[in-house]
């Protein structure tokens, strides 16, 4: 089975920070991973090389079976639209646009044409068909974040990565929320990859990668 | 979706602070384009209205006078001339061509001159309608003068003592035993000549031969020219005004002086008379040109403001937009977009504010009505202004742009 994405002697280091080394690891296309650690401990900055947000210092990154950890920013913007779905921790939406256009939005930087009929489809099956024109200032946390799923899978990405989808909900509403990535991802054959501190989750994943906490 | 409907959402969603950025732009490129439009025409007026005549003789007073009242028909004249002078004028070696003017009556407004044909070639008119005037009793009408009087070939009517100057018509004596026929109507020229009816020189001393045998003391407030009229037998008849052509450009040097040296006469250059009026309103135009560029440089002031503020408002969107793989591109292109569309609405709606001030002005002033002002004119030089004002409108979204270019992509994770 081909990877969606290899961590190779991977090092990643902010000015005036110990070096971050992660851990050589890989996920098979169409498995999910969950990177659970305290917070420092390079979680987000893992998604960021994943996405080919950030480049590391050392080692390589491969995504879909492509190295992108030395191409160009441009380059990996282009891979990150095409291959990438992100779930933010702050779920961010834009406040000007309906959510039929935030997820609109995302396919046009994705690069594909406007699919209406893909995003009401998504949007019935996720069963927010009710917020189709909806602006995002009227929509409750929760069901912003599950807007933010739907736009993340929009694009029908191949890997789909998610900072701290659950750690702000309630015990209910974290098991729903990951129920429902992992359903999604699943239906459009995508990977996912979560990055949390939030050891409930720890059963429902297949594969684990444990981050120590920085090192002092 | 796509970057157009995003920047449109953006505008819409910011619909006050936009609204108030096309405004100003608005009222600074209107202000602009009002005197753009007027100065043109003052200008365009002022060289159209004066070519072919290089020299006014009226009786003593202002040159500027004497040109404003003969040459734009907007000024009482200083008096008259007696024939003897003209004679003098017509003969004189100098002298290549003159043509009289009279005037004295006016109907609703608009002047009736004494002349001769050779005003209107010297207008270059064509009559659109029935012929040139002939004899005492008919006239020819400007174009103007008969879609507001409303006078058609083959009407009469009767003129009034008294000539407007500006402030509308007058409310002189009615010549009422003396009929004037409409003879042809000349085709608009969008100069003064449509707003004149134009008769014989005969038929203004026709009118008033008879007013002064019995009424030698009339009320002259209106500044009308035949204070001095003629003799009741006929033997000094007078003009008002004789605009004159020259045979070489030596004559300009000497013919001035010399007309001057005669007794009640007065020699005022067109060209001269109408650069300086040009340069006494031109510090005026000066000043409102300066308010102009101070209006516009607020308004751009308050578009890079506008941005600034914007992106930093929507500093998350843009990383968001970034992290989904938009290029830099994208993010430069939002921002520069939108400086344009606010740019160009405000040109757009400054423009036609401009001409609707324009053409307000035209209809609502005498004076300018007089001087056949319009705001159903383009110039090329809206052209440039409108380049020119999404020019600035791009320089000044020029560090919103660079601000947008340099958002870092990699904290859009975590960002909060």
């Amino acid at each position: 089975m081909s990877e969606i994405l290899a961590f190779h002697g991977v090092q990643k280091q902010y000015p005036d920070r110990p070096v971050i080394r992660f851990p050589d690891w890989r996920l098979a296309a169409g498995n999910h991973g969950l990177v659970l650690g305290p917070s420092g401990c390079g979680k987000s900055t893992l998604l960021a090389l994943a996405g080919g947000l950030l480049t590391p210092e050392r080692g390589t990154i491969d995504l879909n079976g492509e190295t992108i950890s030395g191409l160009t920013e441009g380059e990996r913007d282009r891979r990150r639209a095409r291959l990438v779905g992100l779930v933010f921790q702050t779920l961010h939406l834009v406040s000007a646009l309906s959510i039929a256009n935030n997820l609109a939005l995302a396919q046009y930087t994705a690069g594909q044409p406007i699919d209406r009929q893909r995003i009401r489809h998504l949007l019935a099956a996720m069963g927010l068909e009710s917020m189709t024109n909806r602006m995002p200032e009227t929509l409750s946390q929760g069901q912003a974040q599950r807007i933010a799923i739907a736009r993340a899978l929009v694009t029908r990405p191949k890997l789909i990565l998610a900072d701290e989808p659950t750690s702000a909900l309630d015990d209910a509403s974290a098991k729903r929320t990951a129920s429902l990535l992992l359903e999604q991802a699943g239906t459009c054959g995508a990977s996912l990859l979560i990055a949390t501190h939030d050891h409930r989750l720890r059963g429902i994943f297949p594969t684990v990668l444990e981050l120590e906490p920085e090192p002092a | 979706m796509n970057i157009w409907r995003l920047t449109l959402a953006y505008l819409a969603r910011n619909a006050l602070g936009t609204a108030l950025q096309v405004a100003l732009l608005a009222l600074g490129v209107a202000t602009i384009t009002v005197l753009l439009l007027l100065g043109q025409q003052l200008d365009d007026r002022g060289r159209s209205e004066t070519r072919g005549i290089d020299l006014v003789v009226g009786a003593n007073g202002s040159p500027l006078q004497i040109i404003l009242s003969s040459v734009f028909h907007v000024d009482a004249p200083t008096g008259n001339i007696g024939d003897r002078d003209v004679d003098w004028l017509r003969e004189h070696p100098l002298v290549a061509g003159t043509i009289p003017l009279s005037m004295g009556d006016s109907y609703q407004g608009f002047r009736i001159i004494g002349t001769e044909h050779s005003l209107v070639e010297h207008y270059a008119a064509e009559l659109r309608e029935g012929e040139l005037w002939e004899g005492n009793h008919q006239v020819t009408i400007g174009a103007e003068v008969a879609a507001a009087t409303g006078l058609a070939v083959g009407d009469t009517f009767h003129g009034v003592h008294g000539i407007a100057s500006g402030d509308g018509p007058v409310r002189g004596e009615l010549h009422d035993d003396h009929d004037y026929e409409v003879a042809g109507i000349l085709e608009r020229r969008g100069r003064v000549v449509d707003r004149l009816i134009l008769g014989s020189v005969e038929s203004v001393w026709h009118v008033h031969g008879h007013l002064h045998e019995s009424d030698a003391n009339h009320d002259h407030d209106h500044g009308h020219g035949h204070d001095e009229a003629a003799d009741d037998d006929g033997k000094t008849r007078e003009i008002t005004a004789l605009l004159i052509s020259y045979r070489s450009p030596l004559a300009a040097v000497t013919l001035p002086r010399m007309v001057n040296s005669r007794p009640g006469l007065q020699a005022a250059s067109p060209a001269q008379e109408t650069s300086r009026l040009i340069g006494l309103l031109g510090v005026g135009l000066d000043a409102l040109r300066l308010f102009g560029g101070v209006l516009l440089g607020a308004a751009v002031l308050g578009l890079f403001v506008g941005l600034y503020t914007a992106l930093r408002q929507r500093r998350h969107d843009m990383m968001l937009l970034r992290a989904m793989g938009a290029p830099k591109r994208v993010l430069v292109g939002q921002v520069l977009l939108e400086a344009l569309l606010i740019s160009l609405l405000g040109a757009l709606l400054g423009l036609a504010l401009g001409h609707l001030a324009m053409e307000l002005l035209a209809d609502g002033f005498a004076q300018a009505r007089q001087m056949a002002l319009t705001g159903r004119l383009l110039l090329i030089e809206e052209l440039y202004l409108l380049l020119g004002v999404l020019g600035i409108g791009l320089v000044a979204a020029l560090i919103p742009a660079w601000q947008a270019y340099r958002i870092p992509v990699a904290n859009a994770l975590t960002k909060r």
